[in-house]
């Protein structure tokens, strides 16, 4: 703090005692450390025989803030020091008082302060700390040594967002005056409490003994601050060695190279990794293996860098992914090409398991590319080529062609508890890409299922990974078998083959907000059979009644019918679904049309529809609550 | 004449609401609506003591913000300003969402000012708001 | 046919000039929004809890 004024300063004392001149004191106030050195000043003068001595100041202006009403008095025969005054940083409005005490001032040697049990008190700040400064001049030149132990410190800022608690901790700290600027050394051991320096928290293993340390020695002079060598260790997690050289001015890096050694990422994860992937898909894991990383800085820009893990098993909490055994190195370079690998033994992605895999990039500054990456994926997988991805206003964009190799329907239905399915999917899809949260394709995705295939068009997806993810597509269905499919969702049986047509769909948190669907029976001659069991179903979706019309009926006595052609339509917009079948009659819709002996018709009549109303009685009906009635 | 009489033809009719007349109603039931809903829900609980303490209160532009969070001990800080953070992200989305849910995106900060007051407006006694001279405690 | 194009014109543009009119006058509707936002506030803040309305009723009518 370089106070600009000292406004009305008076200095009391018994008669006779030594007074510094006021133009003295002015210069006292002038250094950096006011408080300590006024003190250190004071005691230089031959003061005999007095017993305690007073200064006190009105004022004290700062660009950093202002001290008012400050008092400090010595008590020359306890030789304790108390400097009693007001701040105010130059951001607030309030004032804080502050006070700096020392029980016992002594003065060893010529050159030599102790201040045992002080206490510096401001606010929220209470740093009660043993202070020993020796300074001595060897040839001319100035060597300082200080030595700062603080017991049960604590601290913070007035939000609360730097601070800490019982914090002990010991600094040593040596400087020597050089031909040119000056050396130092210093060396911070911190062996107990807990800090919060937003967004970190850290904190020591109480159960034992170790702490946190700092080290480090360089050169400093009057326009560069330069770091030979540091070294931060962290209790139980590992330690990062580094050099540096940083402008004064602005404290900008020159310079900087940092490379830690294998660091147990189990125990760095908490500390200091998940707080800065706070807003990312990695911000809630469980992680064990370790890890290396060597970082190299230039004028403020990283030049280079080298990621490598060992062995990682990575686990979402959320259970949306998992890798096992995954190795990664990772070199970067601002100027060059770079090889990049990364390969696991296993995992899954959103339940579905993932086979041991090896991919191999080109890193080239904000660009990533591969010919060809392979996910295996169950008995299948999924084959990636001409991957590009590129980094540019802090999103990424990327494009890539992508096949399924097929992938049995019964094995992928199972691992996410769907209904087991037959079949294999498989599907090509010519172009991904993704930019600024909009994923979309060009040309069709193609699954072969159900005995016949499902064209997905036109896809796009927004923000697939926000809150609110939504989807755009239209889909095709050609020759899906009836009887395939009515069996996957318990639906009674249907024979037969379906085409179907969803235009327009659009999801939102993938549920259905529009789509322009229908589904007919697939043109060609095939066996039609319609079980009673299904139209039951079918009926039942209108409600209880219907489907116990069938059994009052005599139609009860058979098991299926024939059908000539079957289809229903819907036109969804929002929560509400227009209803239509393969062709009118009056102010109904024929839903299944018979045919033979005996024929059964089934018709809807309510062409407006709620589509919650209907998931739910379709769900009742798959889920077998709504078995019929025998009666 | 045989094949007719044995033909049962069965009119099964869907017996649903009608949609409700709409009136001048602003749309807040979309999937997209409902999920930012839910996850605000879910995350009420853990929000619910900071309001209490105060160490987190309702900002004038319908969001929340870290006020004091002296209230909270230091190794719960980091987790406090997450749920923050988080929960900004979704009231961000949900005054935009219910905007586009209505046809009207230009909406978005009419909504944002409603939601704004109605926070305050519901806010249990002893929480903390922002008004144009500061904090309140309500 | 072509003595028609004037007229058509004339019926077109009157048509989008009305229909431009409807979508500028689309007023934001205040309380329409503060009974909207009231409603979503309760149910974020569980305001009416011990009400639970919607769960009873689902789990009655699949005891039917």
């Amino acid at each position: 703090m370089f106070p600009s004024s000292v406004t009305a300063a008076t200095v009391i004392c018994p008669q006779g005692c030594f007074l510094p001149d006021v133009s003295k004191l002015h210069k006292i106030f002038n250094l950096q450390k006011p408080a300590l050195l006024l003190g250190l000043a004071l005691f230089s003068a031959p003061a005999l025989a007095i017993s305690h001595i007073s200064i006190e100041a009105a004022k004290v202006e700062a660009p950093q803030g202002e001290l008012r009403n400050a008092r400090l008095d010595f008590n020359l025969k306890t030789s304790a020091v108390n400097l009693k005054s007001q701040y105010r940083p130059s951001s607030e409005q309030e004032w804080t008082d502050a006070s700096l005490n020392c029980a016992r001032l002594v003065n060893p040697k010529k050159g030599s302060w102790q201040c045992d049990s002080g206490k510096l008190a401001a606010g929220m700040t209470s740093l009660p700390f043993s202070l020993r400064v020796d300074t001595q001049s060897v040839k001319g030149r100035q060597q300082f040594d200080a030595q700062l132990a603080v017991q049960k410190a604590s601290f913070s800022d007035a939000a609360g967002l730097h601070a800490g608690e019982n914090v002990n901790a010991k600094l040593k700290f040596k400087a020597g005056q050089l031909k040119q600027g000056w050396n130092w050394q210093f060396d911070l051991d911190w062996s107990g409490g807990e800090v919060f320096w937003q967004p970190f928290y850290i904190t020591l293993n109480n159960s034992r003994l170790g702490s946190h340390q700092l080290r480090g020695k360089g050169t400093f002079n009057e326009q560069l601050i330069k770091v030979e060598e540091a070294r931060l260790t962290l209790q139980d997690i590992g330690s990062a060695d580094a050099s540096a050289e940083i402008w004064r001015a602005g404290t900008r890096i020159r310079n900087l190279q940092v490379a830690t050694g294998a660091v147990d990422l189990e125990a760095l994860y908490p500390l200091i990794l998940k707080p800065l992937l706070e807003k990312t898909a990695l911000s809630n894991l469980e992680i064990a293996g370790k890890g290396d990383l060597k970082l190299s800085m230039l004028d403020g820009e990283i030049k280079t860098a080298h990621l490598n893990l060992q062995q990682v098993d990575v686990e979402d909490r959320n259970s949306h992914f998992a890798l096992y055994k995954l190795n990664a190195d990772l070199p970067w370079d601002y100027d060059q090409v770079k090889p990049v690998r990364l390969a696991y033994e296993g995992g899954h992605l959103l339940n579905l398991p993932l086979g041991k895999t090896d991919i191999k990039a080109m890193l080239n500054r904000y660009s990533l590319t591969a010919q060809e990456i392979d996910l295996p994926l169950l008995d299948g997988g999924l084959n990636l080529r001409d991957i590009s991805a590129v980094w540019v206003d802090k999103g990424w964009h990327w494009h890539l062609r992508a096949e399924v190799v097929p992938i049995s329907m019964t094995e992928f239905s199972h691992a996410l508890s769907w209904p087991a399915m037959q079949g294999k999917v498989s599907a090509s899809i010519p172009l991904v890409t993704y930019s600024q949260g909009v994923l979309m394709t060009e040309g069709d995705l193609r699954f072969k299922l159900f005995d016949g295939t499902i064209d997905v068009s036109k896809l796009t997806m927004r923000t697939p990974l926000g809150i609110a993810p939504r989807l755009n597509a239209d889909i095709h269905m050609r020759n899906l078998d009836l009887g395939t499919l009515t069996r996957t969702f318990s639906f009674g049986a249907i024979e037969g083959k379906l085409d179907g047509d969803v235009n327009n769909l659009r999801l939102a948190n993938w549920k259905p907000v529009n789509f322009d669907a229908a589904f007919y029976s697939s043109p060609g001659k095939y066996p039609k059979k319609i079980s009673q069991r299904a139209v039951e179903n079918i009926s039942s979706l209108g409600g209880a009644s219907a489907a116990a019309a069938i059994q009052r009926s005599f139609l009860r006595f058979f098991d299926q019918f024939n059908y000539s052609k079957l289809g229903i339509s819907c036109k969804l917009r929002g929560d509400y679904c227009a209803m239509d079948g393969i062709e009118s009659t009056g102010d109904a819709y024929v839903i299944v049309k018979g045919s033979g002996v005996p024929s059964i018709t089934v018709l809807g009549y309510n062409r407006n529809v709620s589509w919650g109303e209907l998931l739910e009685r379709l769900k009742r009906v798959t889920a077998g609550n709504s078995k019929p009635i025998i009666e | 004449m045989n094949r007719l009489f044995l033909s049962a033809i069965f009119a099964l009719s869907f017996f649903f609401m009608q949609p409700a007349a709409m009136a001048a109603d602003i749309e807040i039931n979309t999937p997209a609506i409902s999920a930012i809903k839910n996850s605000m829900q879910a995350r009420h609980n853990q929000l619910a003591p900071h309001y209490t303490s105060g160490a987190v209160g309702l900002t004038r532009d319908g969001l929340i913000a870290v006020r004091d969070a002296k209230a909270v001990p230091l190794k719960d800080r980091q987790s406090v300003n997450t749920l923050v953070a988080a929960e900004n992200k979704d009231r961000n989305a949900l005054y935009k969402e219910i905007a586009i849910a209505n046809q009207n995106p230009q909406w978005e900060s009419d909504i944002r000012n409603t939601f704004a007051q109605r926070w305050v407006e519901k806010a249990k006694a002893g929480w903390w708001y922002q008004t144009a001279s500061g904090w309140v405690q309500k | 046919m072509k003595q028609h194009l004037p007229a058509t014109l004339l019926a077109l543009s009157l048509a989008s000039i009305l229909s431009a009119c409807v979508t500028i006058n689309i007023y934001f509707p205040a309380a329409a929004a503060e009974k909207a936002a009231d409603r979503l506030i309760d149910e974020v803040w569980q305001v009416k809890e011990r009400n639970g309305m919607s769960e009873p009723a689902a789990t009655e009518s699949e005891t039917k």
